[in-house]
């Protein structure tokens, strides 16, 4: 109601001081976001679920734009470049970990963060046909056998995988994939005993259903909200390296503090917008709101993890 | 069977049809400009299917690939400039049977393949998708290695009158698809530091490149005579048509194209190019008389247009039983289906059966549609011939560089597009078919990462490739298609001896 109503009185100032509002214009052409991946995947589908509620939110055009390439790094990069506030690129902390892990040349001056709009859990399953089903049986099995495991086409995902390995001594065969979908097939054939994708993938719609075994989550969260209670997760078995997958958007740094702030507000409101809501959740994504200064703190915190992870699988 | 009975009043909605025949005609004249495809309009036009019941905006969505498979094949025949890798070899009979003044009954052919490969693979999509699927599933990387390996080889004998060059080609091939960080280690190579080459080159400015610009600059290097259907009095001259006696006897070709397609559609990422080469080359040597194959014969564009066509329409088995995108249309088409809340993958089956049974029956109505719109369309493309070359050929290149830009909307593949553009007509100066280096620059990345990964599944054992049945059947077929070539090019040095026989 008191959306409506703040709407309603920014209408009668339009019309009443249209120079005062052509001053502070803000948006004074249409916003894109850029999406740094192709068209299809996760944060292509949730941002484009967004980009209808913002368009209502700051009442002027919002152009969804995929600019793929270099893991997202490349849409990313010529991102920043733009300083007008009329540019979004949507990131993961995980374009952030590559950072680091491909040797990249970032700090965290070079981005200016507008918040979180959504975590994504990350999780381990296993074959039915391998001789275990559960975390402490992989690890026993694995103690003695060499167990193949698929990557979802996440590196840092995929390394987290093996420094668990690494830190329980056990044989764990990595084998890269390039998207949670090409993991997911070779799992659900069978060509490998455990595999690695984010919720929603063909191998979690498959494990909800009862074909392939819930090993681990490798994320810092948790299944409940999905109504899995009882898979753990890699921090609390007391591992040291773990995925911290956020979704969420960010602008140049250049880009003038208040409108950062307003655009950051503009997030809050969509994220939480019921419709928005329930949308992303029909296809088991998981919205909440994070704000820009909690955000940055996490990039901040996986660039470190990042960089102790590379030591520790190079050491 | 009731989920059967409710989707069939799902169908027939005036939404659905307009929808369809809107799609439709998009799909077949953006693919019909080289330069924009239907991959290009799909992406484009999956924002706006929020705004559409989740069956009609998937359905038009659809229906712009199924118009697209055809619409690429008409600049393949008329031009020899192929805008898509999977109208490539319809090309190498469909443009010879042009220059002999029959263009509209070759693009007639590819038209009717086209919708009967496209109706077989959606039967089977009707009836068997999800047996299909997971047999697909058991398809591992080493099985993956041998059929990637044995569709090179073939690919390689399909287009080279020049056995040696044309393995130059795919060596060319192969180097530039190792251009990006590699998938294992992420090690980069050859980007030279380039942000926009870590992900290698991309493939739209190099075969746009490869296949239409050097194809452009190659034909105007020559003053060749005008082709036959030159102006309105000869065009209205170019009565051949498609008879259904012609029909009869090519239908044993389509069929077998359609069932080799849905085949090799059913198995995730291997693609609609490899089909259509599969087809023509299975064509090629199951018929009385292959030395025709290139001269601009009949089979050897219902071939290539049954199989390239089946494969778009079974590449949805394991996207709507699996959630596994096969190719791009089916990425996109992933994200419409989620974008309504639904979800690919063994519950839509279970849960939204009757919407997937919709969208099987829909598809089959808008091949009927395309049977009609293709016609008309038809008509109107083979006005274009008459068109002075001053004028088409400068369209094409700027069409090009709109598709070009459009992938990935960066100006540095509209220059990569012109550097292929030069690089692909001094390949075709030395003879050397541009064909196996497209070829070989996208089923390269995929046989190194499925050879690299049986070696990681084998523990590094090279015999994992022989202890599969179906990876060793196909390193036997392989291994026969070598000899083969082998011999054919013994054979044709010993006649090259003899001056008379020359080749040209």
């Amino acid at each position: 109601m008191l959306k409506r109503t703040s709407i309603a009185l920014l209408a009668l100032a339009t019309l009443l001081f249209p120079s005062a509002l052509a001053q502070d214009g803000f948006p004074s052409k249409p916003i894109t976001v850029v999406i740094p991946y192709g068209a299809g995947g996760m944060t292509d589908l949730s941002n484009r679920i967004l980009a209808t509620a913002l368009e209502q939110r700051l009442g002027g055009r919002v152009d969804v734009v995929n600019r793929p390439g270099a893991g997202g790094y490349l849409g990313f990069s010529e991102a920043m470049r733009e300083n007008d506030g009329h540019t979004i690129v949507a990131v993961t902390t995980d374009i952030f970990a590559n950072t680091v892990l491909l040797d990249r040349d970032f700090t965290m001056d070079g981005v200016a963060l507008l918040g979180s709009y959504m975590p994504q859990e990350r999780v381990l399953f296993g074959h039915p046909s391998a001789p275990f089903s559960d975390f402490e049986g992989l690890i026993e099995h694995a103690a003695e056998n060499r167990v193949r495991f698929a990557d979802g086409g996440a590196l840092w995902a995929g390394n987290v995988v093996k420094a668990m390995a690494k830190e329980d001594g056990v044989n764990i065969v990595h084998i890269p994939f390039e998207s949670g979908a090409e993991g997911s097939a070779a799992l659900l054939g069978g060509h490998v005993e455990i595999g690695e994708t984010g919720v929603g993938t063909p191998a979690w719609q498959a494990a909800k259903n009862g074909e392939l075994n819930m090993l681990a989550v490798i994320t810092d969260g948790d299944l409940s909200a999905f109504g899995f209670d009882d898979v753990p997760n890699l921090e609390d078995l007391g591992y040291d390296h773990v995925v911290r997958m956020y979704y969420g958007w960010a602008v140049s740094p250049d880009v003038p503090e208040e409108i950062r702030a307003r655009l950051e507000a503009a997030m809050e409101d969509v994220v939480t917008d019921p419709e928005v809501v329930a949308k992303l959740e029909a296809v088991d994504l998981t919205p909440r709101f994070m704000p820009s200064d909690e955000y940055a703190e996490i990039v901040d915190r996986v660039l470190g993890e990042a960089a102790d992870l590379q030591g520790f699988i190079q050491e | 069977m009731p989920d059967l009975v409710l989707a069939l009043s799902l169908v027939f909605t005036v939404e659905n049809l307009i929808a369809v025949m809107i799609g439709v005609t998009l799909g077949i004249v953006l693919g019909s400009i080289p330069g924009l495809t239907a991959d290009m309009a799909i992406a484009l036009l999956v924002p706006f299917t929020f705004f559409f019941n989740p069956l009609t905006g998937i359905v038009a969505l659809m229906a712009v690939a199924k118009g697209g498979s055809f619409g690429g094949s008409i600049p393949a025949i008329l031009f020899n400039m192929p805008g898509t890798p999977q109208a490539t070899a319809t090309a190498l009979d469909g443009f010879p049977m042009r220059k002999k003044g029959e263009g509209k009954k070759a693009l007639e052919i590819a038209h009717y393949a086209s919708t009967t490969g496209d109706l077989i693979s959606d039967f089977i999509l009707l009836l068997v998708a999800a047996p299909l699927a997971a047999i697909a599933l058991k398809i591992g990387p080493i099985e993956y290695s041998a059929i990637i390996l044995f569709s090179l080889v073939v690919i390689a004998t399909a287009t080279g009158a020049f056995p040696v060059r044309g393995m130059i080609g795919i060596g060319i091939g192969l180097l530039l698809g190792t251009v990006g960080r590699d998938d294992f280690l992420a090690t980069e190579r050859f980007t030279f530091g380039l942000l926009t080459l870590e992900d290698g080159i991309n493939l739209v400015p190099l075969l746009l490149g490869l296949l239409v610009l050097s194809e452009a600059f190659s034909q105007l290097r020559y003053r060749e005579p005008p082709p036959p259907p030159r102006d309105d009095a000869t065009l209205a001259g170019d009565t051949s048509h498609v008879s259904w006696r012609d029909y009869r006897r090519l239908f044993p070709t389509m069929l077998r194209s359609g069932l080799l397609g849905t085949g090799i559609g059913a198995l995730p990422g291997i693609g609609a190019t490899v089909g259509a080469f599969l087809s023509y080359e299975t064509a090629r040597r199951m018929s009385k008389q292959p030395e025709k194959f290139g001269t601009g014969i009949e089979e050897g564009i219902a071939a290539p247009e049954a199989g390239n066509s089946a494969v778009q329409g079974a590449n949805l088995i394991p996207l709507v039983t699996l959630g596994i995108p096969g190719n791009l249309v089916a990425a996109l088409l992933l994200g419409a289906f989620m974008i309504h809340g639904l979800t690919p993958g063994p519950f839509l089956m279970r849960d939204q059966g009757h919407l997937l049974y919709a969208l099987f029956l829909t598809l089959i109505v808008s091949n009927i549609v395309i049977l009609f719109v293709g016609h008309f369309y038809i008509k109107l493309a083979t006005r274009v011939q008459t068109l002075p070359r001053e004028v088409i050929f400068p369209l094409i290149v700027m069409f090009c560089s709109i598709g070009a830009y459009a992938v990935g909307t960066n100006m540095f593949d509209v220059t990569m597009m012109f550097l292929f553009g030069v690089f692909g007509y001094f390949l075709r100066l030395m003879k050397i078919s541009v064909i196996p280096v497209v070829i070989a620059f996208f089923l390269g990345p995929l046989l190194e990462t499925a050879v690299r990964r049986s070696l990681l599944l084998g523990g590094g054992d090279l015999t994992v490739f022989l202890q599969q049945p179906i990876s060793l059947a196909f390193l036997i077929l392989t291994a026969l298609a070598l000899l083969f070539l082998g011999y054919q090019s013994i054979r044709r040095q010993r006649k090259s001896r003899s001056p008379a026989t020359m080749e040209p």
